[in-house]
């Protein structure tokens, strides 16, 4: 199927499955019914979603084996990785600080026409997991395949980068096993190609899943804190393009043509993840070279959330605003700081940012129950922060293969673009 | 010899720690030495903790209970602890637990501030929170169709008290009738005498699904107030805390959680009824959160 078309189709199934959910849910008003249909209907979502968990260890180790085995030289591996870094944290200052500006010029929280759960309520939950020695200890993997089971994606980084630069070292005679890992490659993403069949009615089978059980009224309820949340979002996108623009003049629209079907992937599953095998693809048809993308992009995927960013201070202020506690701008950007600080240390762990939230709320001595507020519409938000943070790792990937002098599409160069069958 | 002696003195140093972690201390060194785990369980909180007609204490939180005893035998090391089981009610469960006639509370409390300073609870279990019932042909879909209308509340809930603060926050000017006890307040909504009954959601579906006539009647609307649920344990007992939040996650990973609250909320009860009361999005959200798989 061609990107074009698979991209149409899958535009159509979302919003054929906004509309199936939405009928689904006035026909079965009872809570009980509709979760059980969602479940039958979410059955295929969750079919793809395993079959992505299936290819993203293979994926990453294989790609990334490659890549760093080719570039020969692990100086360059370090280059890359510290050039990655530079970008990952200015795009989380900024995407924490637009968070943060938006909120206190929109002002969400006041005047909420909501319930508010009681101050006193709490929620107890765990969040010890942010020690810098838990973090460094939890990057080094104690066997391959436990991260390779658990789908541990910085861990599998840090095997196939010594595994890749310990074949660099030893060239001619590693040659087989370099061929032999390019070639599975090769196989994983032909399997990709497959899975990514399923991606129309499995974005059809999460909308429509997800409806059934809240409905679209629960949007109308919380209407303001949404809107202007995917406002921000949208003010996002266009502040990331606009840099892209600097760079890469009028190409980085095609970029964004090119990451549409990742995007919509990973908006309609709330899943980041979901996106990866495609985003790999895609990128390559910019073009970044191979050995950038296997190494930025599954690093981006820990440490380079924009989307989530931004949701953590939009989200804190949201509540100390909802129950009109004044933050001063000084502790506002004290917050900011432990925020990037914390969330980075968070890599990894699946719904950082609610975790780093509530962490959040409790240094700040804000009342930790706002969080039963927001929990309840996590979902739609989490939607957006997924999609956000596919635009954010397509660019980040974009800009450090530039960095590195590769022939990426340049102000005002033309490029014929190579869109190949899949 | 000197540098002997000094690798002695280092060793017996290093040593240290380790022995003194072997030294139990607070809940589990109670439960080894007895063997036992004392549950407290509530004796009509249905369907957390109650008693059946035999008069066997069974129920949701009960079942969650037993796997923390589980996890606790098994860092204690022993194939499994006794477990036994005692009455609390809401005026004795807390200082029932701190003065150790308990060890684990199984029942409906609410974790609040107040309470942390003198108990620990698990993660949240359950979320319960205020909604309203209203009969299936109304046009009450949420508080806001309320205003003027009138509202029937149990004298003394913390639902009166949510319901009443949210009337004046939002003008909505609604007339409030109070009955002493819930069954009073539903005979109120069942006769006309009121609009919409406002308390516990996990109330309301009982009545819907035990009453009589109580099929006519729906719950609908957000939560009007939010009492997040947990176990309580003693507080200030590191070790204990931690065997509570690792079988949390165990239970979170192996969708123990999940399991456990459909056969409790969702599926026909030992004792014949159904709630019919699927997962909140807030409870799905946390169980998520503590590492329930997607």
């Amino acid at each position: 199927m061609r990107s074009q078309r698979l991209t149409t189709v899958i535009l159509i199934g979302m919003l054929l499955g906004i509309a199936v959910g939405a009928a689904c849910h006035s026909f079965w008003p009872d809570p009980a019914t509709a979760s059980g249909i969602a479940g039958y209907i979410g059955l295929f979502t969750d079919i793809f979603l395993r079959l992505i968990k299936m290819i993203i260890a293979p994926l990453v180790f294989s790609t990334l084996v490659v890549g760093v085995a080719h570039m020969g030289d692990p100086k360059a591996v370090g280059r890359i990785g510290g050039k990655a870094m530079i970008w990952f944290i200015s795009a989380s200052l900024v995407s924490l600080l637009l968070g943060l500006v938006l909120v206190n010029l929109l002002r969400p929280g006041d005047n909420l026409n909501l319930p508010l759960p009681d101050v006193g309520a709490a929620t107890s939950l765990k969040v010890s997991s942010l020690s810098l020695k838990d973090f460094v200890t939890h990057l080094v993997p104690r066997s391959i395949f436990e991260s390779m089971a658990n789908n541990e994606i910085l861990q599998i980084v840090v095997f196939s980068l010594f595994f890749g630069v310990a074949c660099a070292a030893l060239g001619e005679r590693a040659r087989l096993v370099v061929h032999g890992v390019e070639e599975l490659s090769h196989i994983i993403l032909r399997i990709t190609g497959y899975v990514m069949a399923l991606a129309p009615i499995a974005v059809f089978a999460s909308m429509a899943s997800i409806i059934t059980t809240q409905g679209l009224g629960i949007l109308v309820t919380y209407g303001k804190f949404v809107a202007e949340f995917y406002l921000g979002l949208a003010l996002l996108w266009l502040l990331l393009i606009m840099v892209g623009f600097a760079f890469f003049g009028a190409h980085v629209f095609r970029l964004v043509e090119l990451v549409r079907e990742p995007f919509l992937l990973a908006f309609s599953t709330a899943s980041s993840e979901a996106a990866y095998p495609k985003m790999m693809q895609q990128m390559e048809k910019f073009p970044v070279s191979k050995k950038i993308i296997s190494f930025v992009l599954p690093m981006g995927y820990s440490f380079n959330l924009d989307g989530s960013m931004m949701y953590c201070t939009f989200a804190t202020l949201f509540i100390a605003q909802a129950y009109n506690i004044t933050m001063p701008i000084g502790q506002q950007i004290t917050m900011l700081l432990l925020l990037m600080l914390t969330s980075k240390g968070m890599a990894g762990v699946p719904r950082a940012s609610l975790v780093v939230i509530a962490a959040t709320l409790a240094s700040f001595n804000l009342p930790e129950a706002g969080l039963l507020l927001i929990i309840g519409i996590d979902q739609f938000l989490d939607m957006g922060r997924s999609a956000t943070n596919v635009i954010g790792n397509a660019l980040a990937t974009a800009v450090v293969a530039k960095w590195e002098g590769e022939e990426t599409p340049r102000r005002g160069v033309a490029h014929v673009p190579q869109v190949e069958a899949v | 010899m000197r540098a002997g002696l000094v690798l002695a003195a280092c060793l017996l140093l290093a040593a240290l720690p380790a022995w003194a972690q072997d030294e139990l201390t607070g809940t589990l060194k109670k439960l080894r030495d007895s063997g036992t785990i004392t549950l407290g369980y509530r004796e009509s909180s249905l369907p957390f903790s109650y008693v059946t007609a035999g008069g066997t204490p069974i129920g949701y939180a009960l079942d969650l209970c037993r796997e923390v005893a589980d996890d606790a035998a098994a860092e204690l090391g022993v194939p499994e602890l006794r477990i036994a089981l005692k009455p609390v009610t809401p005026e004795d469960r807390i200082q029932k637990l701190v003065s150790g006639d308990i060890d684990l509370e199984c029942g409906s409390t609410t974790n609040n501030v107040e309470r942390q300073q003198q108990v620990a609870f698990s993660p949240i279990t359950f979320v319960a929170g205020t909604k309203l019932l209203v009969p299936r042909a109304s046009p009450v879909q949420s508080y806001r169709d309320l205003a003027g209308k009138t509202v029937v509340v149990t004298v003394g809930t913390t639902n009166e008290a949510a319901v009443k603060k949210l009337s004046d926050r939002q003008h909505l000017g609604i007339r409030f009738v109070t009955t002493p006890d819930h069954a009073q307040s539903y005979a109120l909504l069942a006769s006309g005498g009121a609009d919409a009954f406002a308390t516990d959601d996990v109330l309301l579906y009982g009545f819907v699904a035990t009453a009589k006539n109580g099929a006519a009647f729906h719950v609908v609307g957000d939560y009007l107030s939010y009492e997040p649920y947990g176990l309580m344990y003693r507080r200030d007992d590191p070790a204990f805390a931690t065997v509570v939040q690792a079988s949390f996650a165990r239970m979170a990973d192996a969708g123990i959680l999940r399991d456990d609250y459909n056969r409790w909320f969702t599926k026909r009860l030992p004792t014949g009824e159904t709630l019919n009361l699927p997962m909140s999005p807030q409870l799905a959200e946390i169980f998520r959160l503590l590492g329930q798989p997607d």
